[in-house]
């Protein structure tokens, strides 16, 4: 009797260790995700909802009848000691294994036909690729016609991208993990560093749908919002087209901390504060980056500066003068890339307005 | 000259406190894990209350950011690393050696060892609070690289890790303790198939976290070198990888949901036969079932991961594993209802608890399959919806388990009852309270609302539902307040509970309540599963 104990017991710490074995297969990631759309996720919930209502009434209703039925009345009553039923215990193991098999067999389907990650093996061509990046706290978007032809245009929170093509994400971080969800478009795919993971949306609808980054990030994961404006396909057009024009007139001012900047605008200053995502760690009390007002008097206290060149200094090369307190990884460091001497300057004469 | 030498030395007994403090006896040490997590599940409550009132109205109110990230984060620790994890080990603790007529567990001193880790490993996760940068605040989760030095550069993310490598190990060594037990100390008689369904749970949860719980401590311990000794592990700009993170901490968080899940499983195992006067329907399928269950969970651990990009060929392998768990369950579920039907059910609070995880984590069950399946997933991971199925597994399953055992097996400990009427108010507040706080949470997910969150905007629509929920939240913390004013109360009427209050099938309602140290003045021969019942009624052979 002792000695058969053993036996199972040994088994299954064979059976343990062999399961180690598993995660072996799984370092193979692959840029494959990909979002199936809306209406047929909401097809297939709608299937999985009406198989799982009777479930859910058959179990509850047996409950329920146990309850009634069989609730204790005279003390003294035993019941018949009934240990089992063979044929009703296979019976439910066979039925619960069935419409397993049933939900499976309808997964299965709908990720191998419903699904666009064939596109990825080159069968279809998007009509636009952005490279969405995600970042502490915001979101950039770079705009590719087709599979790879630049545009230059670059948006930062707001996606722009027209109705009825076939468009494809192609989403990553620069730092911590994020998801891009836009919930009335898809289902979420994540924004990890040292990886691209791709999304495919084809909407029908022009409009405005609004998403969150869906994993946690930090202090503001909360305020990492995703706006989605989808156009009419020639809306998009005139809007690439305009975006493309003004590029030219767009030289970006880079790390260069020493030409002179044009006359600030402090109103216009203030909208770029907002677009550009500042205000997600600026604000008026201080956050992930120093308070508005602090920056103020920090640049104006600053020893061997004037209280602009501070300013700018902090906003295109953030890590060379830390303020204390904060960790000046977090800001982004590509600002240089965003702005021109022009809009620059209008920030500075923002913040400088504290 | 003959002098008759003492055989030991004669010791002073230790008195008051000190019983406790140096005590390695198996009842003591339980009462004391029941009574430290039941404390670390108060603050927990408290930390979650504070969550729901914040996200009752669009806009910060009560906390900032910043401590809203940290009172999620330790509500989640404390509830999984501290409550339920550590509570289930203290009632096995109490109630298995009893059970399988045993005097101890089979090393008592480590018995303690355990509790120490355990209670120190918690107050490591609280000192979060008191140092500078407060309590870690990456979710329980604690993914990278979120959770490294450049992001989360206070000592609370340390301690956090240090916390949960000493829970870790406490529960690492009381699942060898509680292997050792069951394998080697069973009562003559007491085969491993008329063993109760408790101990063949805890057995079963032993051996995953044997498997599991190394691999959690060990992705702990990379992270505090990447933090503190300039390792790279998971640094992807140095070759490190951010996903390894993940599949490491999933390979131990999910089996833990079944580490947690099986023995509540266990106490409404031994809960429903007894107050439904029969056996249970099915011995041998609920144990076949729980062995399972045990080896399933850890073929599971990447549909945490649907989002992050798996290549197809596994993504379906995780779809249909996962699905697959739910048979096993299933079958459970069935047996547990055809206890019921036929017997004659008495509804007092344990019983009430036990029916009250049946109704719930059914739901958590259902919502569960239809999160395994990947396109489904894709749109609740990570939002409202994913809490909802959360508190439904772990809380109406765990949680409600707890609470059944607690019931049940008070009397035993302490020698007197909770009081009923109290009881089943708490009951009730608690199980209608839990409804309304989390079933909302299920549309609020599908209406767009992540989870973990500080804010949101007013043109969401989000708020009416919040603000239930909330509501919810409030009557569970009011049932909270209602169980500890029993246990209080209760103590101080201390209506006497007798040996075997409940008409109980197992050993353990046999002996004294409390038991004396040694448990049995002999240690009975087991002739059946229910060896209590067969004394009670005259049913055991001659001889005994």
């Amino acid at each position: 009797m002792k000695r058969s104990v053993f036996t199972p017991v040994l088994g299954l710490i064979a059976l343990a260790l062999l399961m180690l074995a598993v995660p072996a297969r799984v370092w193979a990631h692959g840029p494959v995700s990909g979002g199936a759309s809306r209406t047929d996720i909401n097809d297939l919930f709608t299937i999985l909802f009406w198989i799982s209502v009777p479930v859910f009434l058959l179990v509850e209703g047996l409950i329920l009848y146990a309850i009634i039925r069989y609730r204790r009345r005279r003390r003294d009553e035993m019941p018949e000691q009934i240990e089992g039923h063979g044929p009703l215990e296979l019976t439910w193991t066979v039925v619960s294994l069935l419409i397993i098999a049933v939900i499976f067999v309808i997964t299965a389907r709908f990720m191998t036909t419903r699904y666009q990650v064939e596109a990825d093996n080159g069968e279809v061509t998007p009509d636009l690729t952005v490279h969405v990046t995600g970042y502490m706290f915001n979101w950039d978007y770079e705009y590719f016609l087709g599979a790879g032809e630049e545009t230059g245009v670059k948006t930062t929170r707001k996606l722009t991208i027209p109705a009825n093509r076939d468009v494809l994400l192609e989403i990553t971080s620069t730092d911590v993990q994020h998801s891009f969800w836009v919930p009335d478009l898809a289902g979420k795919v994540d924004a990890i560093p040292g990886y691209i993971n791709t999304m495919w949306l084809n909407v029908p609808e022009p409009g405005l749908y609004p998403g969150n980054c869906a994993e946690y990030c930090g202090t503001l994961h909360y305020d990492m919002l995703i706006d989605v404006e989808v156009l009419e396909p020639a809306a998009f057009d005139a809007w690439l087209a305009d975006q493309m024009a003004s590029l030219g007139r767009f030289v970006p001012i880079g790390t260069d901390l020493t030409s002179p900047l044009p006359a600030g605008d402090v109103a216009r200053g203030e909208q770029l504060f907002g677009e550009l995502g500042c205000a997600s760690c600026h604000g008026e009390q201080p956050g992930v980056g120093p308070a508005l007002a602090a920056m103020a008097s920090d640049a104006r206290a600053a020893e061997g500066y004037t209280p602009e060149a501070y300013l700018r200094e902090s906003i295109l090369v953030p890590c060379a003068v830390q303020a204390t307190g904060y960790n000046c990884q977090i800001m982004p460091s590509n600002y240089g890339e965003k702005l021109d001497a022009q809009a620059l300057a209008d920030i500075i004469a923002y913040l400088l307005s504290y | 000259m003959a002098t008759i030498a003492a055989p030991y030395p004669v010791k002073s007994q230790p008195r008051g406190l000190l019983v406790w403090l140096t005590t390695v006896d198996h009842k003591k040490i339980g009462i004391m894990y029941v009574l430290t997590t039941f404390t670390f599940f108060v603050i927990g409550v408290f930390l979650a209350q504070i969550l729901r009132a914040e996200l009752a109205l669009p806009g910060g109110q009560i906390v900032s950011a910043e401590e809203y990230n940290q009172i999620f984060s330790i509500h989640g620790s404390t509830m999984i690393f501290l409550f339920v994890i550590p509570m289930l080990a203290g009632l096995a603790n109490y109630a298995v050696p009893l059970m399988i007529g045993a005097r101890d567990m089979a090393f008592p001193r480590l018995n303690a060892l355990s509790y120490w880790l355990l209670l120190f490993g918690g107050l490591t996760m609280y000192g979060g609070f008191l140092v500078e940068g407060g309590a870690a605040a990456n979710g329980w989760t604690s993914y990278v690289p979120l959770a490294g030095k450049d992001y989360s550069p206070g000592f609370g993310t340390d301690l956090w890790l240090i916390s949960v490598a000493l829970v870790g190990t406490s529960s690492l060594i009381g699942a060898f303790n509680f292997i050792v037990t069951i394998l080697k100390l069973r009562a003559p008689g007491m085969t491993l198939m008329k063993m109760p369904l408790f101990p063949w749970t805890v057995l079963v949860m032993a051996f995953m976290i044997v498997a599991a719980t190394p691999v959690l401590t060990v992705n702990g311990l990379l992270l505090l070198l990447d933090r503190n000794l300039g390792t790279q592990f998971f640094n992807p700009a140095a070759g490190g990888d951010a996903v390894l993170w993940q599949h490491l901490f999933w390979f131990y968080s999910h089996p833990a949901v079944y580490i947690i899940v099986l023995p509540a499983m266990g106490i409404i195992s031994e809960v429903i036969p007894v107050f439904s006067r029969k056996p249970i329907f099915g011995y041998k399928a609920m144990v076949i079932s729980t062995i399972l269950i045990g080896f399933q969970g850890f073929w599971t651990w990447a549909h945490h991961m649907y989002t992050i990009g798996l290549p197809p060929a596994l993504e379906i392998f995780f779809v249909l594993t996962t699905m697959l768990i739910a048979v096993p369950t299933g079958v459970k579920v069935f047996n547990w209802v055809f206890t019921m039907i036929g017997g004659s059910l008495r509804f007092d609070t344990p019983m009430l608890y036990a029916v009250g995880f049946l109704t719930t984590f059914l739901i958590g069950g259902i919502t569960g399959v239809m999160q395994s399946v990947l396109p489904i997933d894709e749109v609740v991971a990570d939002s409202m919806w994913l809490v909802a199925h959360l508190h439904y597994a772990v809380f109406g399953g765990g949680g409600f388990g707890i609470f059944a055992g607690l019931y049940y097996w008070w009397p035993k400990m302490f020698g007197y009852r909770l009081n009923e009427r109290l009881g089943k108010i708490q009951f009730w507040t608690l199980y209608i309270g839990f409804h309304i706080t989390y079933f909302p949470m299920h549309i609020l997910g599908l209406m767009g609302m992540p989870r973990r969150i500080y804010d949101y905007p007013e043109d969401r629509g989000w708020t009416a539902l919040n603000q239930l929920s909330t509501v919810g939240g409030i009557i569970m913390g009011i049932s909270v307040l209602i169980l500890v004013y029993n246990m209080i109360r209760s103590a101080r009427h201390h209506e006497p509970a007798g040996n075997d209050p409940w008409e109980g099938d197992t050993l353990e309602w046999t002996t004294t309540s409390p038991p004396p140290e040694y448990n049995f003045a002999r240690v009975p021969t087991v002739h059946s599963r229910r060896p209590a019942r067969d004394l009670r009624l005259g049913l055991a052979p001659e001889g005994e």
